[in-house]
């Protein structure tokens, strides 16, 4: 399935989520079962949304309309060292505010919790660093993501070793971001 | 008006309201004495007929036994499970089509039509599966066919976007009503109303705010007093203070006190705290700040307490939007869904979300979302099954629903049986979709890889006797229990808490005791040395120490602002 001609968008990378999200809407409006005009049915549109909504989602797919027959995302690729290390400390970074969490709510008089409270601002506060650090690099990737679509035109095999590297790179960022976001709501939701 | 008409339907956990499309706009319809709103109960007389609404709510004061009120409360659940013993071993479904019979019926009158035999039913947007199925049944023991399913804030939201179709812009619906509470996040585009995410709370409402009333004025679970606390919440909405009275409340007993707003405020305040959690986590799972809102919409009879008003504006950073109807906007948003299935109303959809991940247990008992919960729906997922043996013949896995990573802290909606054709281990594979369609219910297709042909596959609903297992092994505990010893658990209770506080006294003398005067200290220290002391003693006293660790905690409060105080501003 392609989908960006179910959703009626221009099939690069370097695309916009209003756009995408009108696109979506506006497909959706007549695929649905209430207006049942009969066309597409609506959860492909559905699930063209989700994957076109996402940068990582959207190019892989586009990778693989573009290349039949190679593989995008597996775990063949190279992550960088650059990579391994922010994981790596996002990863105790995560766990530490789990556990101190965990021990705030444990606590039972105000007491309690008040002594650990500066362990919990600390955590807090190393958690959104980290997210920051992650959402700068995604931003990084995102930025290339025009690239992707130049050399698609101009160089394909150029197309093929960028975009199969950032197709990795997308796959561990955003899978981070959620994580560290969960962990940024948990602080917020808490108490 | 035809006989094919759609009635709207908002079936509350306290009201219900009926509604429809006349000449392209919505109305509430009202009832033979001009009454809009029916309520939510129905009284079984010992003999006689079945009473719906405000005649029902007023027998509870002289026949409560027979009278069901918040029947929406156990919808899903089976007559007989524990929790579930409403007059004559009805199911709550049973009750909730009376409720829905009576609103057919005022239709029918308003309308003057012989019959209605359609409808759009809403149920809150953090229904489950099982909520929803029971639903559907209760309208068509009714005698309505359910030609749709519509989350309660998704109505709300078409309520208010009926007359901006042209516009596009994001809101906010919090619904807080008598029951259950709903945050949603829609777009509106074009006549296009798209769910983004939601959220919410099915066992949390307007009833929860009475009982903490009643429990408050010392007669909690009284239904005269649930009524009259209900009547000061109402009126401490305009009101700064209200005497509550209820005479002869016990035998020699008058309930006579006065309440103000600030005590209510007060009462409900870890109630609020769990609707602004929700609020977060919507924000969160719509990827959006409080500031790219257009507009927060309320809805539901309790958002006229103005410390609802207060959070709301505290969250989102703006006054709520109260242009709606607070109690009849759901039921004109049903009817506006109601006139977009009929073909009354053009240009307008509705694209909403299911509001819990779906997914099936697998290996360690872990659950493996097929669909993630905020996936437009309709939407489907496939999930490919292989034989693990040799000729084997079918697989069963549990189906679920929820956000938790084990399958067993997730709502099991049933059972599935795969079935394989004999052959060797992994040489059979039967793909097999799962469809959430768009009233929100599960529907699971198989399709033989052979034929091509798809089948539907039967949700067994998780067995009878699993559950009374459960409740056996519940009761087995609480019996347990009452054997315990019960100064013991309180002595461990005490002792637990005695551990946790003095060390913490140590700590937090360390970290911010330069900040007290030195008789506070000292107080605090003493008070620490009476804890221990008490920890000590030779013959366990459990008043002793609960008396000790009170006081250690009254002596220890500034200590615990000032830290927290502290980490705040370093924090900075």
């Amino acid at each position: 399935m392609d989908y960006f001609e179910i959703l009626g968008v221009e099939r690069k990378a370097g695309l916009k989520e209003e756009e995408v999200r009108g696109a979506f809407q506006e497909v959706g409006k007549g695929a649905h079962p209430d207006s049942g005009d009969g066309g597409e049915a609506f959860e492909n549109v559905g699930e063209a949304y989700g994957v076109l909504r996402d940068e990582g989602r959207r190019l892989r797919h586009l990778m693989e309309l573009e290349f039949p027959g190679e593989e995008f995302g597996g775990s063949g690729g190279m992550v960088s060292g650059e990579l391994l290390e922010v994981f790596g400390r996002a990863g105790s970074v995560l766990q530490a505010a789990g556990e101190v969490l965990k021990k705030k709510k444990e606590a039972t008089t105000a007491l309690g919790k008040a002594v650990l409270e500066k362990e919990v601002i600390a955590a807090q506060q190393a958690v959104q660093e980290v997210g920051f650090e992650i959402e700068g690099m995604l931003q990084v990737e995102r930025g290339r993501l025009a690239e992707v679509d130049r050399l698609l035109r101009e160089d394909r095999e150029a197309a093929l070793e960028l975009g199969r590297e950032m197709v990795e790179r997308f796959g561990f960022l955003t899978k981070w971001q959620a994580k560290v976001r969960e962990q940024v709501t948990a602080f917020l939701v808490f108490e | 008006m035809s006989e094919d008409v759609i009635i709207g339907i908002d079936l509350g956990t306290t009201n219900s309201l009926v509604g429809v499309v006349d000449s392209g706009f919505p109305i509430v319809l009202a009832d033979g004495e001009g009454r809009r709103m029916v309520a939510s109960a129905v009284y079984f007389p010992e003999d006689g007929d079945v009473v719906v609404g405000e005649a029902a709510l007023r027998a509870r004061a002289v026949d409560g036994e027979r009278v069901v009120t918040s029947v929406k409360r156990l919808m899903g659940r089976r007559a007989g499970e524990a929790g579930v013993e409403l007059p004559g071993g009805r199911s709550p479904e049973e009750v909730s089509a009376l409720i829905l019979g009576e609103l057919k019926r005022t239709a029918e009158a308003a309308l003057g039509v012989e019959e209605v035999k359609r409808a759009v039913i809403t149920v809150p947007a953090y229904f489950n599966d099982g909520q929803r199925n029971a639903t559907v049944r209760a309208g068509e023991l009714a005698g309505l066919k359910v030609e749709r399913i519509v989350n309660v804030p998704t109505a709300a939201a078409l309520a208010y976007g009926l007359d901006k179709l042209g516009e596009k812009s994001r809101v906010a619906v919090y619904d807080l009503g008598g029951g259950t509470f709903d945050i949603s996040i829609l777009e509106l585009n074009e006549g296009v109303f798209q769910v983004m995410a939601t959220h919410g709370d099915t066992a949390l409402g307007g009833d929860d705010i009475d009982e903490l009333l009643a429990g408050a004025l010392g007669y909690g679970g009284d239904a005269r007093v649930l009524a009259a606390a209900r009547e000061a919440k109402e009126r401490l909405s305009k009101e700064e203070e209200v005497e509550v009275r209820v005479p002869f409340v016990r035998e020699g007993e008058n309930l006579e006190k006065r309440v103000g707003r600030g005590e209510l405020e007060e009462l409900i305040g870890d109630l609020l705290e769990r609707t602004r959690k929700h609020c977060v986590q919507v924000l969160a799972d719509a990827g959006m700040e409080a500031g790219e809102l257009d507009e927060v919409i309320l809805v539901g009879g309790s958002t006229r307490i103005p410390a609802v008003r207060a959070l709301v504006a505290g969250v989102f950073g703006k006054e709520p939007n109260l242009s709606q109807h607070p109690d009849e906007a759901v039921a004109l948003g049903a009817a506006i869904q109601a006139g977009i299935l009929s073909g009354a109303l053009r240009n307008m959809v509705l694209l909403d979300v299911t509001p819990l991940s779906l997914g099936i247990e697998t290996f360690g008992g872990l659950m493996n979302v097929i669909i993630p919960r905020n996936t437009t729906i309709p939407a489907k997922a496939g999930e490919l099954f292989t034989n693990a043996v040799t000729d084997q013949e079918s697989m069963l896995i549990r189906v679920l629903q929820g956000e938790r990573e084990m399958a067993r802290d997730n709502w099991e909606l049933g059972k599935l049986e795969i079935p394989f054709e004999k052959g060797a281990k992994g040489s059979a594979r039967v793909g097999v979709q799962f469809r959430i369609d768009e009233n929100g219910i599960l529907e699971v297709l198989c399709r033989d890889t052979a034929t091509g042909e798809d089948t539907v596959l039967e949700i067994k609903e998780a067995a009878v006797d699993v559950d009374d297992e459960r409740v056996e092994a519940m009761i087995e505990e609480s019996v347990d229990h009452a054997f315990e010893d019960v100064t013991e658990r309180q002595w461990t209770e005490a002792r637990l808490k005695s551990e946790e506080l003095l060390p913490a006294v140590e700590a937090a003398l360390e970290m911010a005791g330069e900040g007290l005067g030195a008789a506070e200290c000292e107080a605090i220290r003493e008070a620490a040395r009476e804890v221990r002391g008490a920890l000590d003693a030779a013959e366990r006293d459990v008043a002793r120490l609960k008396k000790a660790n009170a006081a250690l905690d009254g002596a220890t409060q500034e200590l615990a602002a000032l830290l927290v105080e502290r980490a705040l501003e370093e924090g900075i």
